[in-house]
């Protein structure tokens, strides 16, 4: 199958060559990314930050052996901020499940949950809290992550149509069954 | 446009913590890391050796493809037009002093060449009737029009005197290439002879179309650039509607000492 080229991989090349700016501009790119991921699964700024940057010192340490071939640098450099998670929570012998973890479906307490306060949030969280683990980590992956379907594929070594199909199916189930919550009645009543 | 329930996942899965920026000192220590510390200090000054040798070689490309695009386009193929000379038509039932006028306008000496016709139109049995034309084509790329009227009156008042004259420019067109057309019109190179005879040739082949193929009599003379003058009558008879060919008169000797009488073969006698 025929592959989009991927500007990034020409900057990882050229900054493996010694090129600064192109360094530069692989990292500006790359940070906003990292960053969001990262703090979507740690529960202080510290920890983000210092994660953060243990995930670009392996990108830099690894840089020379990626294959553009093989995938996206974006896939490749989520699949190291990844395994910096699951490292991070793996030193700390924290209970929690690493897997959920590293793919963003365990929640962690924080000063946005008065958010959710919104009651139609709310109502979203408990339908999520009914899917499939499989379901909650594409749209976890989608929409907290800001991955494209084919870094979502990447990611879990799917199909790109796959993901895009399964995210579609689940959107699909959610609107439905928030709508049958909406029209059931609040109250029963009794005569 | 994203939908409500687009919208209510990222809030859902917004993270709870602030997403951290990115760190100047975590860049320049990556930087550090990637490049090595031989490298960088060859670095220091910004691009480096093989920086700046990557430069001046991307730059050789792009002003060899520059200059490739500019010669390809100075090859292509245009024509424009050109002005050639000067046209000077002298119509008048008076009779002419044509060896006089073509002699006063070859001593201006401001055309490299000139030729001069001389047609007589003469109906059988009605000479006063009769009109000579004189046609004085001035052949040079830099001659100015309206000035060769006021001087031939001034020469010759009483032959002109109620003489028609018509100054028209001669301009042709010249086939050439665009490299050419911009060096001639920005630096005003002069053109090559072979695009200005081809041009020349193309406007006399379109005159001679237009006007001179019922003339009964033409009389050319040219000056050419060795010094020595040619004339040539082309006479051409026309039949009346008897059937009989019209006598003509023809003041052959007024063209002067010097003249040499070439006759068309191809005429009549």
């Amino acid at each position: 199958m025929l592959r989009p080229r991927d500007p990034l991989a020409r900057l990882a090349r050229r900054a493996v060559s010694g090129d600064r700016r192109a360094f530069t501009r692989l990292y500006r790119d790359l940070h906003p990314l990292v960053a969001r991921f990262v703090a979507r699964r740690v529960d202080s700024r510290a920890d983000a930050e210092e994660l953060v940057a243990e995930v670009f010192r392996r990108v830099v340490e690894h840089l020379r052996d990626f294959d553009p071939a093989r995938g996206c640098v974006r896939a490749w450099v989520l699949r190291i901020a990844r395994n910096a998670v699951i490292d991070h929570y793996r030193t700390r012998k924290s209970p929690v499940a690493l897997e959920a973890i590293a793919d963003g479906l365990c929640e962690l307490a924080g000063p946005l949950d008065h958010l959710l306060a919104d009651e139609r949030a709310a109502r979203l969280r408990a339908l999520l809290d009914g899917c499939p683990v499989e379901t909650r980590r594409l749209l976890s992956l989608r929409y907290g992550d800001g991955l494209r379907h084919a870094e979502i594929a990447e990611l879990l070594g799917l199909g790109e149509a796959v993901v895009r199909k399964r995210i579609s199916r689940a959107l699909r189930e959610l609107r439905a069954r928030s709508r049958n919550e909406d029209d059931a009645p609040e109250v029963s009543h009794a005569v | 446009m994203p939908s409500e329930i687009d919208r209510l996942l990222r809030l859902v899965h917004a993270p709870k913590i602030e997403v951290p920026g990115p760190d100047p000192e975590l860049e320049r220590e990556l930087l550090a890391r990637l490049v090595g510390p031989s490298q960088r200090e060859t670095s220091s000054s910004r691009w480096g050796w093989w920086g700046w040798l990557e430069l001046r070689a991307r730059l050789a490309v792009a002003v060899a493809a520059v200059l490739l695009v500019i010669v390809g386009a100075c090859v292509l193929p245009t024509s424009y037009d050109v002005p050639l000379g000067l046209s000077v038509e002298i119509s008048t039932h008076a009779e002419l002093p044509h060896a006089e006028i073509a002699e006063f306008v070859r001593e201006r000496g401001d055309a490299s060449e000139v030729d001069v016709f001389v047609r007589r139109s003469e109906h059988a049995g009605t000479r006063e009737q009769a009109e000579t034309q004189m046609l004085i084509r001035m052949w040079d790329q830099d001659l100015a029009i309206g000035e060769l009227e006021h001087q031939l009156r001034e020469a010759f008042p009483d032959a002109l005197r109620d003489a028609t004259i018509v100054e028209t420019p001669l301009e042709g067109e010249v086939e050439t290439i665009w490299g050419r057309r911009i060096a001639h019109r920005a630096f005003h190179l002069s053109l090559r002879e072979a695009d200005l005879e081809q041009a020349r040739a193309q406007l006399l082949a379109q005159l001679r179309a237009q006007g001179l193929t019922a003339e009964q009599v033409v009389v050319e003379v040219r000056d050419r650039p060795d010094g020595r003058r040619e004339i040539k009558v082309e006479i051409e008879r026309e039949a009346s509607s008897d059937g009989e060919l019209p006598e003509l008169s023809l003041p052959l000797d007024e063209l002067g000492p010097d003249a040499r009488w070439v006759l068309d073969p191809h005429g009549g006698d």
